[in-house]
């Protein structure tokens, strides 16, 4: 059972960067409603073949079939989207089980009076009766949820295999993927300056640059941190920006709305879209740079807001210079937070931004 | 009713050709069924052909004891010739029903080569009894296939055909045969034209719809 819950949550460490092959780009394998469509189809053809009346399977067993399918679809997403999350992915055994033989009774009776009254009322003009008792309804139902919900287990452990497979590829190369080797010899060249200048603000910043990389050595190791611990990576990243770059050429904004406390999130997966703002919005020419990083927490839903000006960059070549980095991003949210996220990344003339919705565990 | 009519109710019943609902399986069950003592003699139809129904006993073996299975034997006579039925009177919802299946001890049933390659249906007929009447209604099978055809009812059947005839025979269960009957019985299509017909005789509009039959008592000499 503790598989089962382990391989529910599916949370995973560093994901190594790979382009997708074509095979697993197909719309298919990507698109989650295109899955259940083509379950559904293949349910629906195998049941016309079992519900036909003649030697040949006519409109109206085609009728029927659609009918008695799509009631079964409505007590089948119930406990999909509902009955899964709430209970089985939180061990809570007992109460799953319960709730199940509920659906699984309720769908029969259902389906018995569908058949037995409530049809005649929308399809005045069919004649149908109750073909089934509630002991063969429950076998139907019965067949489908047990169906669809190991399904869903397997595609979560495969995803979970998938997960680990990249993570333990990519454990070497997490420092040379994550840190950017240039974000350390700028920092210790800043460090340098302000130790030639008897900074007062030296030992804070080798301070900041430690935690940075004791952040990435150590937590970066656990599968889920505190969303504290990740804004404090931001805020240690931002603030060691601060000594590197002239306050007149830049304008650096850190805004954290909301309590952080309870919430969990996946290790470093804010800081690519940090760091990528620092690495170009740094480098345009033009105007003043200007960063701007905004946090709204209400859990447990997480907004992340970013935006920086490109300068006179080319946004093509800015395309091409995006890293690794957001894509590694895009494909970690796929992975963990499957139909839990929304990231919309926009390129305006002189403005990247970045709008990530992420709805965290607690 | 002409007598056309009613030779070809009877062929119908007999043997396997078109026009009457017909299935495989029976409509009743063990416990729907009853016997009406009143129903037991010797009727006449409006165009003077003879009914005798008496209850059907039997014996299990040669000198064995004699068995009533609560159904009727039924003879048709018209000018020399007889047919032999075997109706099984049973209820479903409060309304009555005669489920007819040609009977074994029929000559063409007896011989073993005929026997072989015959299946006999059940045919089914609304009646309605007192002592001075019998009126049966059969279920023509003009209304069920259209319904077939035009797939506006799901129930199980398969479509025979033959150099001699096309029809529907209904291959359902006695369960399924009789949960469309205790659910649509009462279906404002059939049951208010039947009951129209029993009240008050056969239309010419109604002919499509079955083949009514009204028995009157009769004590005269047999054919």
């Amino acid at each position: 059972m503790k598989f089962l819950n382990f391989v529910l949550n599916m949370t995973g460490g560093k994901i190594k960067y790979r382009r997708r092959s074509r095979f697993t780009d197909a719309m298919i394998f990507r698109k989650r409603w295109w899955q259940h469509l083509i379950f559904w189809i293949l349910a629906f053809m195998v049941l016309a073949n079992i519900f036909k009346t003649s030697g040949t399977i006519e409109k109206i067993d085609l009728i029927y079939t659609g009918i008695f399918l799509s009631s079964l679809a409505l007590f089948t997403y119930v406990n999909l989207y509902y009955f899964i999350p709430r209970y089985l992915r939180k061990e809570r055994y007992l109460f799953y089980i319960l709730f199940l033989s509920a659906l699984l009774a309720g769908s029969a009776l259902f389906l018995y009076l569908l058949f037995d009254r409530w049809i005649d009322l929308v399809l005045p003009n069919y004649y149908f009766i109750s073909y089934y008792s509630l002991g063969q309804l429950m076998i139907y139902s019965g067949s489908i949820l047990l169906l669809t919900t190991l399904l869903k287990l397997s595609r979560s452990w495969f995803t979970l295999l998938r997960v680990e497979r990249m993570t333990t590829s990519h454990q070497l190369k997490s420092l040379q993927s994550q840190i950017n080797p240039h974000f350390l010899l700028n920092s210790l060249q800043t460090i340098y300056a302000l130790s030639l200048e008897k900074s007062e603000h030296t030992p804070e910043v080798i301070l900041q640059l430690s935690e940075i990389l004791k952040y990435t050595l150590y937590e970066s190791e656990n599968p889920e941190i505190s969303l504290q611990k990740e804004i404090q990576l931001i805020k240690d990243y931002v603030e060691m920006h601060r000594y590197r770059v002239d306050p007149a050429r830049a304008d650096i904004e850190l805004i954290i709305n909301g309590d952080a406390e309870d919430l969990q999130i996946a290790p470093m997966l804010l800081i690519p879209f940090v760091e990528n703002s620092f690495k170009h919005g740094l480098q345009g020419g033009g105007g003043p740079a200007n960063i701007r990083i905004e946090l709204n927490i209400k859990a447990p839903d997480l907004e992340f807001r970013l935006s920086n000006s490109t300068g006179t960059i080319d946004p093509l070549n800015l395309e091409k210079r995006k890293g690794i980095g957001i894509e590694n991003t895009r494909q970690r949210l796929e992975l963990l937070y499957p139909e839990r996220y929304l990231l919309d990344i926009k390129k305006e003339k002189q403005t990247f931004m970045v709008s990530l919705k992420l709805k965290l565990n607690l | 009713m002409k007598r056309s009519k009613i030779a070809l109710l009877i062929l119908a019943l007999a043997s396997m050709s078109g026009c009457l609902v017909s299935s495989l399986h029976p409509f009743f069950k063990n416990e729907d069924k009853f016997f009406e003592e009143s129903m037991v003699g010797t009727w006449i139809d409006g165009d003077s052909c003879i009914w005798t129904i008496n209850p059907n006993i039997r014996s299990e073996s040669f000198m064995g004891p004699e068995i009533h299975d609560s159904s009727y034997v039924i003879t048709y006579h018209e000018d020399n010739t007889k047919s032999i039925l075997r109706g099984t009177l049973f209820q479903l919802n409060e309304v009555n029903y005669v489920d007819f299946l040609p009977d074994p001890n029929e000559e063409h049933h007896k011989a073993d080569m005929t026997s072989w390659h015959h299946v006999p249906v059940h045919t089914l007929a609304r009646v309605q009894y007192n002592q001075d009447s019998i009126m049966l209604y059969w279920y023509g099978d003009e209304w069920l296939n259209e319904l077939l055809e035009e797939n506006r009812i799901r129930i199980k059947h398969e479509s025979v055909e033959s150099a001699d005839y096309d029809r529907q025979l209904l291959t359902a269960d006695t369960d399924e045969l009789q949960k469309f009957l205790k659910k649509y019985a009462n279906h404002p299509k059939i049951a208010e034209e039947i009951e129209a017909i029993f009240a008050s005789g056969y239309t010419d509009d109604q002919e499509e719809l079955g083949i009514f039959l009204k028995l009157k008592p009769y004590d005269g000499p047999m054919p």
